[in-house]
């Protein structure tokens, strides 16, 4: 005979392993992370204990930083939009298809998403650098000598490219939810395919335009490879500024600030723009 | 009838691929009337209220209201009020938003809708749930919402595809009853499909029993019954025992094991027959019968359900028949299996179908 144990032990002890996980490997770095933040950076000994708000006062003060915080928001909102408008005409032909493709469809949405994002910037440097398939093309038309790469243009084309999947996936399961005798009951009393959109597929598929855009949107926040390669030393974002500081520069203090400027901005956003969805999708 | 049709469809085909859903379909609804399409899964029925819908394109034929063709205008310009199977209520809106949607597609003042919307809630008795959301309803409830929705357009057709199947069996009954009053009331003409026969008969002012795409009959519940017209209709209505077998003789039927059946009537026409029989008008043969049996059978089973006795006969050569015996008559005594008893049944529920299903008139009476 085995004596019971009580319940909320059993539970405990499944969560525990987990949670200690969890602990170890985020919490604990974060926590040291923001310890850092606060240090001091010296020259000779790289870190010196302290507890001052410096590094933050000077990423907040130099208009170089908060220019490459304002320039990664911007890459962030507008390749969101971008995945958000070229998306969902993907996402809802492939989850109303009932076509034998739907699933290769399915395929090559996901396929891109083995490739890593450095191997397909080195793709797009090759597309719009100097000699690439652009100019190429640019110089049979009589054009000559045009290089877009270490632009916004090539940054935001490669992070849309790598964003795009994830938006498209998560919608397509979102609007797969939506039964499709809504659209026909909407269809039947008289909505033509512009309203029916806006009165019933758009409201119920709001909570996949917020998850998705959140997905995009934080992603592209952190985007590390493609700025790197296709913006250059012309066109920074925070990940590899941040990298930069940390790596080359050393100065780990101002380097863990930059972390956590970045994961507040992103943080902050997200909730913001998750509230809103939410009270836009409430019903009691 | 074809003058004063409301909705008539003409010669309407549904081809995907090289199969046929939907075949040469020729309706007339007259003004006001419930026609309901009956018939087995993958029959067509839906598939051809969704032709009228507009939901699925016809390959070929018309779809004419008031003598207008609808059949290439799109579903959001035909003006048909459809109640779908799982009800289809936008989630995201309240009872009133969802009985108002089509209203406000159509732009309709403020006033008008609200007016609208008061009068079609009364109708469906559901003004108390107006700031609700269709989860927080019952199954009833939602329904009749849908209903309301579709009622609130004014539509020139009322298309409902299974309205009743998501229902309670003790509900079913009762909103059946509504949708009837409500029609009749709103003087609306009516398509409705569903697979269940009883649900057909209580709703139908005419039914239409589908089979592989193509009509099989149109009438009402007592010209199906009673004058089926081919072996499909007298199995799916009621479900005639079908007996294969020769006519030899004017009045004679042999079954294949070389039994000889002696018919109510006498037929012209020789050769391999369907005999069908209805098993509530085949009767045990009693000694007061002044005529003589007409065939005999052994008692496979019997089983007592309360208003009949459930009897399966089986001839020698193999051929079986279900029969119910009434048990007011009887007191409820049933016949023992394995015994012999002789069967007979009157001339007028008597059918015989040649092999091309086509029903053979008898001779005059002899």
């Amino acid at each position: 005979m085995t004596t019971r144990r009580p319940e909320g032990l059993t539970a405990s002890m499944l969560i525990g392993p987990a949670t200690m996980v969890v602990m170890l490997s985020l919490v604990l770095p974060l926590a040291l992370l923001a310890r850092y933040s606060l240090n001091k950076y010296d020259r000779r000994t790289f870190m010196i204990d302290a507890f001052t708000p410096e590094n933050y006062l000077r990423f907040v003060t130099d208009p170089f930083y908060t220019g490459v915080l304002w320039t990664t928001f911007s890459i962030a909102i507008v390749t969101t939009l971008l995945c958000l408008l070229l998306g969902f005409p993907i996402a809802y032909k492939l989850a109303r298809s009932q076509s034998r493709w739907k699933s290769i469809g399915v395929l090559l949405i996901i396929l891109p998403l083995f490739i890593g994002s450095t191997v397909r910037a080195l793709g797009w440097m090759g597309v719009l650098g100097r000699g690439g398939i652009v100019d190429a093309a640019y110089g049979a038309l009589g054009g000559s000598g045009i290089s877009l790469l270490y632009t916004s243009f090539a940054v935001g084309i490669g992070i849309l490219s790598i964003n795009l999947p994830y938006m498209i996936l998560t919608l397509q399961s979102v609007i797969e939810g939506i039964d499709a005798r809504l659209e026909e009951a909407a269809d039947s009393l008289g909505a033509d395919p512009t309203r029916r959109f806006r009165h019933v597929v758009l409201p119920l598929a709001l909570p996949g335009i917020g998850t998705g855009g959140i997905l995009c949107f934080i992603l592209a926040m952190n985007a590390y490879a493609t700025p790197f390669l296709l913006g250059g030393a012309r066109f920074q974002m925070m990940a590899p500024m941040l990298y930069r500081e940390f790596a080359v520069n050393n100065n780990w203090p101002f380097a863990a600030a930059i972390a956590f400027i970045l994961m507040l901005t992103t943080l902050s956003l997200t909730a913001v723009s998750g509230l809103l969805v939410q009270r836009r999708y409430r019903a009691p | 009838m074809s003058a004063t049709s409301h909705l008539r469809i003409e010669g309407l085909t549904k081809i995907y691929g090289s199969t046929a859903a939907v075949e040469d379909v020729n309706l007339e609804v007259a003004q006001g009337e419930m026609l309901v399409l009956l018939g087995p899964s993958g029959c067509g029925k839906t598939t051809t209220l969704r032709l009228v819908a507009g939901f699925v394109a016809a390959t070929r034929g018309r779809i004419l209201v008031e003598g207008k063709d609808y059949v290439s205008l799109p579903p959001y310009q035909r003006e048909m009020g459809m109640v779908f199977q799982s009800y289809a209520l936008f989630p995201h809106l309240t009872v009133a938003q969802n009985v108002t949607f089509g209203l406000r597609m159509r732009k309709l003042s403020k006033a008008e809708i609200s007016s609208r919307l008061e009068e079609t809630l009364e109708m469906v008795k559901l003004t108390t749930m107006a700031d609700r959301y269709p989860r927080q309803l019952s199954g009833g409830q939602q329904q009749r919402v849908a209903l309301a929705r579709a009622l609130a357009i004014r539509p020139k057709v009322l298309l409902l595809d299974e309205p009743l199947s998501n229902l309670d069996a003790n509900l079913r009954q009762s909103v059946a009853r509504e949708i009837r009053q409500l029609q009749r009331a709103a003087g609306l003409t009516a398509l409705m499909v569903t697979h269940d026969q009883d649900e057909a008969m209580t709703m139908a002012d005419r039914l239409v029993l589908m089979n592989e795409g193509r009509v099989q009959q149109v009438g009402t519940q007592e010209e199906l019954y009673e004058q089926p017209l081919n072996p499909f209709v007298a199995r799916f209505i009621g479900h005639s025992n079908l007996i294969a077998g020769d006519i030899v003789d004017a009045d004679s039927f042999r079954l294949p094991g070389g039994g000889v059946m002696k018919l109510a009537r006498r037929y012209a026409q020789r050769g391999p027959h369907t005999l069908a029989l209805r098993p509530e008008r085949v009767r045990l043969h009693v000694g007061g019968d002044a005529a003589p049996p007409r065939a005999t059978a052994q008692v496979e089973d019997a089983t007592y359900v309360g208003g009949y006795v459930d009897y399966l006969l089986s001839f020698e050569e193999g051929s079986s028949l279900a029969l119910h015996e009434p048990t007011g008559a009887t007191g409820g005594t049933r016949r023992a299996m394995g015994e012999t008893v002789a069967i007979t049944w009157d001339s007028l529920n008597e059918r015989l179908f040649d092999p091309k299903g086509t029903t053979i008139p008898a001779m005059e009476s002899a």
